[in-house]
């Protein structure tokens, strides 16, 4: 029914400035489940949840952002509203977007984000997140100290399986095993996850051949071959919110937060601009920026110094 | 003592779970709290700090989950309870970056028990919003403008038809049930239920009412055409007295209108005389005439109000109660006209309330005044402009030429504190008679701003060796959260004349315009 009536109703053609490189891709039936005030959610049938945004800075790869969408009182979503996604086209009962031909945004780093990376800025930015990193989620894992967080708890002793796993028997004991854990709708176990492929990503794009050679006989912080397939599977144990950012972490996509912070890292000129970069990715979502950072610290600290 | 509270898909924003477990963890007598979503490892860790109850085990990754322990029963229902109303904030679009419902049908979703809502959308769009309002059983206020008259007779029919209030077009004021609405002033619940095609005007009656020692019941507003508009035939005006007519607590109703038609004028009063309760009238611009069985008429807003509160205690109206004595009036004209210039000669109002323009216009008026205004649309007496003032000129400044695409001068004072800079460059201007008004959705400050202009133009005038009378009145009520009394005394501060009602600053300007007029002609 659904279908005949998106159909048989002549909608207005919205254009947007800037799709998501993963949303073209997706075809089938949606349903909007949450709206904000520059945001609005909804979930494909594959449990991803597709953004419509307002502003570019809030892009993913499976965003689209679509400025008319917040200023027209004509088309709005709620939850519940049915959307068709069919390649090119969305469409709700009110409106159609035509992505047609409109510019992608890949979410992907490339090497020149990274030029400028250092072990030193590593250590910058490890004490900025100290000190402005918003306590709650993972950031106790930084810290080292006692803490009565359950979820910090939780998390080293699921990263300590991770430092002693042999790479045959990943399992449980991993990097997956923190998919889903943690506070907030995207739980902190996941941005967490998102920081280290994050990190993960900038070493190899870091890195010249050569040194990718040497790379290669270093022991990697996570076993990389088999934990790929946990990290697939164990994106079904977790929230569409968390889902949805492991999935395109997986492909190497990446919230443009999370670039802009490593680009305005790698470019920063003194301590400064790191702690504004820092303070910037921080305010995102109550702890998300903050735990992602401290994967991406973790991913990274120790491992460019020996490089 | 364990708690457990589940959500099915609640998608919450992640900073309004940190703000429920932070007031969860808090409170005294919580041992722990969390709040996070029912994730296959958040649950096992619940099971390992022994927080995981069977309720939980059904719990799936989309689902939020609460899980609180506590030293008592209470203690857990008070915190169950504080994390229902945190997340319910977040639902009715509280937090920063909480739910905004962006339809009426997202509205409806997150708060199913709402029974009236108020639209302000752009006036093409108000009525389809309206429609469905009403079609889903919805009291309507319409807060929006430039609907069209067939779409307003169309839609007052159709609440009719359902027996719901379709306030507005154009309706900025309301107290439903104790209930303030868009803007609106604090005052004293009581026995008095008004009716009123006038924004401002119902927020002056109403704090008269509350400033005389009355209450309010009820105050419902109708949209500025209800009555004035013949083909709107005062539908929600009849249905309002209806309902005041009805309601146990209301017992003496209050009518007011800015200049009605005539047609519609008989009909009002039929209903009225039929109300079975004392009741007041008041239209502007027309002169009260006498009592017709139940009904009196009033011959400014004061005097309604004064009226209302005296019937409402079952007494008398006794004629003047309220205003300034003769000798009291004379004393203050002579200050005010003493020392200005032999070439200021006009009366310039600058006004942020229509009704309250209106007013004082037809005061004016009456006293054989020729007043300039944009409230007036009749050639002659229409102001060419409304950006510049000629001769004794009254303008509205919440008027659409002013407020498209900035706020109301109620919200915003900068565009009136320019006019009054542009007035006192008038050698001409003799006294600048002006209005504030307080209550919800007004400026938190408005005299603070005010206050500096008017002491800059009377600096200015004196310069030139002249005096700037500035005469004004405060809309609003002690528990208004401005504090009344406050910007009274800012007001005064900058040497402005503030009296207790707008007919009465209106009426002490009219003395002082005499004597300036009677010096010069």
């Amino acid at each position: 029914m659904g279908q005949a009536i998106l159909d048989k109703r002549a909608r207005e053609p919205l254009l947007p400035t800037l799709v998501g490189a993963g949303v073209p891709s997706l075809t089938g039936w949606g349903e909007v489940v949450s709206v904000f005030s520059r945001a609005v959610n909804a979930r494909h049938s594959k449990g991803l949840l597709v953004s419509f945004v307002e502003d570019p800075h809030a892009m993913t790869c499976l965003s689209v952002c679509v400025p008319d969408l917040f200023r027209s009182q004509k088309n709005r979503l709620v939850p519940g509203d049915r959307v068709r996604f069919d390649e090119h086209r969305i469409a709700t009962e009110d409106f159609v977007l035509d992505l047609l031909m409109r510019p992608i945004w890949q979410g992907a780093l490339s090497p020149k984000d990274v030029e400028g990376f250092g072990a030193s800025k590593v250590s910058l930015l490890k004490e900025a997140l100290l000190l402005k990193g918003k306590d709650g989620g993972f950031l106790g894992l930084l810290r080292r100290d006692e803490t009565d967080n359950p979820f910090v708890s939780k998390a080293r002793e699921v990263l300590r399986g991770v430092q002693k796993a042999p790479l045959e028997n990943a399992g449980l004991n991993s990097l997956s095993g923190l998919v889903g854990l943690g506070p907030g709708s995207t739980p902190s176990g996941d941005d967490f996850i998102t920081g280290v492929l994050l990190g993960e990503e900038t070493i190899n794009l870091l890195l010249s051949t050569e040194a990718k050679a040497v790379a290669e006989n270093m022991e990697p912080m996570i076993p990389w071959s088999a934990e790929e397939e946990n990290l697939r599977v164990a994106m079904d144990r977790t929230s569409d919110a968390g889902k949805t950012l492991l999935w395109q972490a997986l492909q190497d996509r990446f919230p443009n937060y999370l670039i802009e912070t490593v680009r305005s890292v790698s470019q920063a000129k003194g301590k400064l601009e790191i702690d504004d970069a820092v303070e910037r990715a921080v305010s995102r979502g109550a702890t998300s920026g903050t735990d992602a950072l401290v994967g991406f610290v973790f991913s990274l600290e120790g491992r460019l110094l020996r490089l | 003592m364990k708690k457990i509270l589940v959500r099915e898909n609640a998608y919450y924003d992640s900073v309004i779970l940190m703000l429920a477990t932070k007031a969860l963890k808090q409170r005294s007598g919580i041992k722990e709290a969390v709040v996070a979503m029912g994730t296959e490892v958040n649950l096992g860790l619940l099971r390992e700090i022994g927080l995981l109850s069977g309720e939980v085990e059904s719990a799936k990754p989309n689902d939020l989950v609460i899980a609180i322990e506590a030293e008592t029963e209470e203690a857990a229902e008070e915190a169950c309870r504080i994390a229902e109303e945190i997340l319910k904030k977040k639902d009715h679009g509280g937090g920063e970056e909480g739910y905004c419902p962006v339809s009426l049908d997202g509205a409806l979703k997150m708060f199913p028990e709402a029974n009236l809502v108020v639209i302000s959308v752009p006036g093409p769009y108000a009525g389809r919003e309206a429609r469905r309002a009403l079609n889903k059983g919805l009291h309507v206020m319409i807060f929006s403008d430039h609907v069209p008259v067939e779409e307003e007779v169309e839609l007052k029919e159709m609440a009719l038809e359902r027996g719901l209030l379709l306030m507005g077009p154009d309706c900025g004021t309301a107290i439903l049930n104790g209930k303030p609405l868009c803007f609106a002033n604090v005052v004293r619940r009581g026995h008095i239920g008004l009716v009123a095609a006038s924004g401002s005007g119902l927020q002056e009656v109403c704090c008269c009412i509350d400033r005389m020692g009355g209450g309010i019941s009820q105050a419902i507003g109708t949209g500025g055409r209800d009555l004035q508009e013949r083909r709107v035939r005062g539908r929600m005006m009849l249905m309002g007295i209806e309902a005041l007519s009805q309601d146990p607590e209301t017992q003496v109703i209050v009518v007011l209108s800015k200049p009605p038609s005539e047609e519609v004028v008989a009909t009002v009063l039929s209903k009225l005389k039929d109300a079975g309760k004392p009741c007041v009238v008041h239209f502007l611009g027309r002169k009260p005439s006498g009592t017709r069985g139940s009904v009196r008429f009033s011959g400014n807003m004061e005097e309604a109000a004064a009226m209302a509160v005296a019937f409402s205690k079952g007494e008398e109206y006794r004629e003047g109660c309220g205003t300034l004595s003769e000798a009291e009036i004379a004393r203050r004209v002579e200050a005010e006209v003493n020392p200005m210039a032999s070439e200021q000669k006009y009366l310039r109002g600058l006004f942020a309330g229509g009704t309250l323009a209106t007013e004082a216009v037809a005061l004016f008026e009456q006293e054989g005044f020729k007043i300039l205004s944009n409230v007036r649309k009749e050639p002659g007496i229409a102001l060419q402009s409304p950006h510049r003032s000629e001769r004794h000129a009254i303008v509205d400044m919440g008027d659409d030429v002013f407020t498209l695409g900035r706020p109301h001068p109620m919200i915003d004072p900068s565009l009136r504190e320019e006019r009054i800079a542009k007035e006192a460059a008038d050698p001409e201007t003799a006294l600048l008679l002006l209005d504030v008004v307080l209550g919800y959705g007004a400026h938190e400050d408005p005299c603070g701003p005010l206050g500096e202009s008017i002491g800059k133009a009377k600096a200015q005038v004196a310069g030139r060796g002249g005096y700037l009378s500035v005469i004004a009145s405060i809309t609003g009520t002690e528990k208004d959260f401005q504090n009344m009394a406050e910007q009274k005394k800012k007001l005064e501060a900058a040497g402005c004349l503030v009296m207790p009602s707008n007919y009465q600053a209106a009426l002490t300007a009219l003395h002082v315009m005499r004597k300036v007029t009677a010096r010069w002609m």
